[in-house]
């Protein structure tokens, strides 16, 4: 198809269907960056239909997308009781009473091309070693509650970290509503009844409201969540699960008061047949509890979650339910789900917004001329399949390396089969804390090295190369680091300071 | 490593630049106050001519701490922009270094000089790379002007002089240097595990050896000798046809086992994960000496060569793999070059008025040709 010539009509007509954090952040940027080529963009919504969103937590990718959008930080810190984050603490994984952070930011300083964590590994039986956690200036921070941006200046150990955002997701929608608008997006209320297909190729043709209105389209966005209006109940694509290595298929979560100091980082706790999540906005603290309906009850669950809530309970718990996978094409036919509809990771490694703006970055990198676009399809799906994978792998090493055998559920991911991709990666650590190096794919090596040790996989051997220096040597570098983050981590601003002055709500 | 499993002894068989520059890298890594390399030199030299060094070789001289003046000097150096390489079609293709144009608004520059050309409103595409036009004047510049990216280049250098240059890095860093004993090619033992090579006066010992020598013919049953780290014997990649390869891929090769830096066990999961990042990076040199070997149809045997040409001949975007060594512009020079031109061009270049753009792309033509003309001025006053 389409070797010589272009075939197809213009590509004139989106319509985004559903209207949550995936519906307004692809409306609003497809708007911002292709409203100008005489794309007509449409969403339709109903409020009738509520948004799953609970407190989200984001990774640094997200300040791009605003940025792209032309957001100004504190106008979005303040419309959605934002907070800044810089890693996720995991408490109770390997162990109980363990907590690790992956931070935003790599460890120590690399050394004549060999990585920081050999040194460590080299030094782990020294006391004064102490964790891998006094070798980041974002732990130290997180663990301090301090927060202010990175420094320009490369050469300062400020500038060695990234930041990402906790926030409210039910305001982030109807804030970038007002942005998509400005691009020309045309926002229409009303439940979708009905979708007509084209009866020679199988496409979408079009949607019908509750009002009898038949809105046509030539490129549908699939936003309706879980449910998967059109590319599911529609289209029929189907679902690769991925449950046999990821459990977990339901959630409960709550807001409740806050209490303590305002923490720049999102925790996830192991519970007894899952994980529960704390992501501290400016307002409230957002709680849910992710949990395998095959090893506890919901009442169990939620009794987990309520339990070890820090403050006052805001509302009635609130139950979601999963199937872990994605689907066989995310993009089928004229169809590209994009959001829960597409697949759904659980937020352990705050994936879920991060895959909403892949799935948007990578439309239009592909974005059609015109309406034959199999083949962009094609690749498309090829990228998202990539991406999906890659945070799954990553996702089932926080399960499978653990030494907990105080219930069933961790008796079975610690002894689960694991994909080879994965058990090839977590061999070449073990053996000298070697990271499988690829180009694409969202975790790099900082990551892998954080979640690998945080989670006791301790590499046996260490990198021969280390001994170059003398124990002395290695452990003077060593204490002039500690020093440096220390020192580095007291001098930044506190969080809950930094915000008063940047992005409190209440500020615009 | 406190167990006694270091390695301590590396011998490297073989001649010429492929044993030197190994030896000299080495030797920059692992210091003379605890490890042993040599060089047995058996085989043949293929140190004749002039190579092309790329851009990344300026990598390895940071860390061998050789100087511009140096590599003047010792290989007659000269600054490379790029480099031409004959196509089955009979043209020459030249693949620069450099980017095209500038990116522009989170789309590529092609993009939108693809919607001009489309529209008679562009020159063609090698007009806006500046790599490109300062090599067709026969001059250099080091700076780019405002608005256009930085210049990246690598160097022509004599092959024999630059030779003799990572020797002397190489032994004054401390390395030996042996004569191969006569009637033998050094690894003749063919097993999995090589402990000594034998010399003119002896033998040598050894924890490790890097085959430098070519890989035999498929002909010979000699398994030790196929590309790639197997035991503790790493062979060397081979040549290519595409000037500065086979010299990227040394460096690569020694970079990559520096990272995975063994000991005395030779781990299986450790060698593994160096051949399959050799055997990445050698598919993505194979896709592009077949899109210049081969016609188009013919090139369906590599599925990402396939993907590159159908994504590209479709609208213009270059799938990357992963572990790519040739960068976007190069493969554009390479697929534009190989006749096939995007049907489309990417949405997001739609976005400025043709006006607009038709002016923008007349700047960025004039900003280059000044800069083309003022390297001209220049080689005059010199």
């Amino acid at each position: 198809m389409g070797d010589t010539v272009a075939k197809g009509k213009k590509l004139a007509q989106v319509v985004i269907v559903g209207g949550g954090t995936a519906g307004w952040m692809s409306a609003a940027g497809l708007s911002s960056m292709l409203g100008k080529t005489g794309l007509s963009i449409t969403l339709i919504e109903s409020k009738a239909i509520g948004a799953v969103g609970v407190g989200e937590a984001t990774l640094p990718h997200i300040k791009f997308f605003n940025d792209s959008i032309g957001i100004n930080e504190a106008e979005f810190m303040a419309a959605t009781s934002a907070t800044f984050k810089l890693g996720i603490e995991f408490v109770d994984w390997a162990r109980k009473g363990d907590s690790y952070i992956h931070p935003f930011g790599d460890f120590g300083l690399a050394n004549d091309g060999i990585s920081f964590h050999q040194y460590w590994n080299s030094q782990k039986d020294n006391p004064e070693t102490g964790p891998l956690d006094l070798y980041s200036l974002p732990v130290m921070a997180c663990r301090a509650a301090k927060f202010q941006p990175p420094a320009d200046d490369p050469r300062s150990v400020l500038s060695t970290y990234r930041y990402a955002y906790q926030f409210d997701a039910l305001k982030y929608a109807p804030f970038l509503r007002k942005h998509a608008e400005a691009h020309g997006v045309k926002q229409l209320e009303g439940k979708v009844v009905d979708v007509h297909l084209d009866p020679e190729q199988g496409s979408v043709q079009s949607v019908v409201l509750e009002n009898g209105d038949v809105i046509h389209g030539d490129l549908f966005i699939d936003c309706t969540g879980f449910f998967g209006l059109l590319i599911e109940k529609a289209l029929e694509t189907g679902y690769d699960e991925w449950t046999d290595w990821l459990p977990c298929d339901r959630a409960v979560a709550v807001p409740c008061q806050s209490a303590g100091p305002l923490l720049p980082y999102t925790r996830a706790t192991a519970d007894k047949a899952g994980w529960r999540w704390r992501i501290p906005l400016q307002h409230r603290t957002g709680n849910g509890h992710v949990y395998a309906s095959g090893f506890t009850t919901d009442a169990e669950a939620e009794r987990a979650l309520v339990d070890n809530l820090e403050g006052e309970m805001l509302s009635e718990p609130r139950q979601l339910r999963f199937v872990t996978g994605k689907r066989k094409k995310l993009w089928n036919r004229n169809c590209v789900a994009i959001g829960l509809s597409g697949g759904f990771l659980e937020p352990l490694e705050s994936t879920s917004i991060y895959l909403i703006q892949e799935g948007i970055t990578k439309l239009l990198e592909h974005f059609p001329q015109t309406t034959d676009f199999m083949d962009d399809a094609e690749e498309y799906n090829r990228l998202i399949d990539l991406e999906f994978e890659r945070v799954r792998d990553f996702l089932i090493l926080h399960y499978h390396a653990t030494e907990r055998d105080d219930s069933d559920f961790w008796n079975h991911v610690r002894t689960m089969e694991i994909p080879a991709s994965l058990a090839e990666k977590m061999e070449l650590f073990r053996a000298r804390g070697r990271v499988v190096k690829y180009d694409h794919g969202l975790f790099l090596s900082p990551s892998w090295v954080a979640v690998y040790l945080g989670q006791r996989v301790i590499p046996s051997q260490y990198d021969a190369r280390v001994d170059l220096l003398s124990d002395d040597d290695i452990a003077a570098h060593m204490e002039g680091l500690r020093t440096l983050m220390k020192t580095a981590a007291s001098g930044m601003s506190d969080h809950q300071t930094y915000i008063n002055s940047n992005g409190m709500a209440g500020q615009f | 490593m406190k167990d006694g499993g270091a390695i301590r002894k590396i011998v490297i068989v073989g001649n010429g630049l492929r044993a030197w520059l190994p030896a000299a890298y080495l030797s920059a890594r692992l210091p003379k106050t605890v490890y042993s390399i040599s060089v047995v030199e058996y085989g043949k030299k293929y140190d004749i001519g002039s190579l092309v060094a790329r851009p990344m070789v300026r990598r390895m001289h940071q860390l061998l701490q050789i100087s511009e003046q140096e590599l003047a000097q010792s290989a007659n150096a000269k600054l490379v922009l790029g480099v031409s390489v004959p196509h089955s079609s009979g043209q020459t293709i030249t693949m620069p270094y450099g980017q095209y144009g500038v990116d522009r608004a989170g789309a590529e520059f092609h993009q939108y000089w693809r919607r001009a050309f489309g529209e008679g409103q562009a020159k063609e595409l090698s007009e806006y790379n500046l790599a490109y036009k300062l090599d067709q004047a026969g001059v250099y510049a080091r700076s780019a002007p405002k608005g256009l990216p930085a210049i990246d280049y690598g160097y022509s250098l004599s092959q024999a002089g630059y030779c003799e240059l990572l020797k002397a890095h190489a032994l004054g860093a401390g390395v030996s240097c042996h004569e191969g004993a006569a009637g033998s090619d050094g690894l003749s033992c063919g097993a999995g595990h090589v402990t000594r090579i034998p010399t003119s006066d002896g033998n040598a010992e050894c924890d490790m050896v890097i085959d430098a020598n070519m890989c035999a013919s498929t002909s010979t049953a000699d398994k030790s000798r196929l590309s790639g780290w197997h035991g503790n014997i790493l062979q060397l990649p081979n040549q290519s046809p595409i000037p500065g390869i086979e010299l990227q891929l040394l460096i690569m090769a020694m970079e990559r086992l520096i990272g995975l830096w063994p000991d005395r066990q030779f781990l299986a999961c450790e060698t593994g994960e160096y051949n399959r990042l050799d055997r990445a990076v050698r598919d993505r040199v194979a896709d592009m000496e077949l899109l210049f070997s081969r016609g188009v149809e013919e090139i369906k045997q590599s599925a990402a060569l396939a993907r590159k040409i159908k994504v590209f001949s479709r609208r213009g975007r270059i799938p990357i793999e992963d572990h790519e060594v040739f960068s976007k512009s190069e493969w554009l020079a390479a697929l534009i070059g190989s006749g096939i031109m995007p049907v489309q061009h990417d949405r997001l270049a739609d976005r400025i008025p043709i006006g607009d753009l038709s002016r923008w792309l007349r700047s960025i033509d004039l900003a280059i040709t000044q800069t083309v003309e003022r390297a001209k001025e220049g080689r005059r006053v010199r």
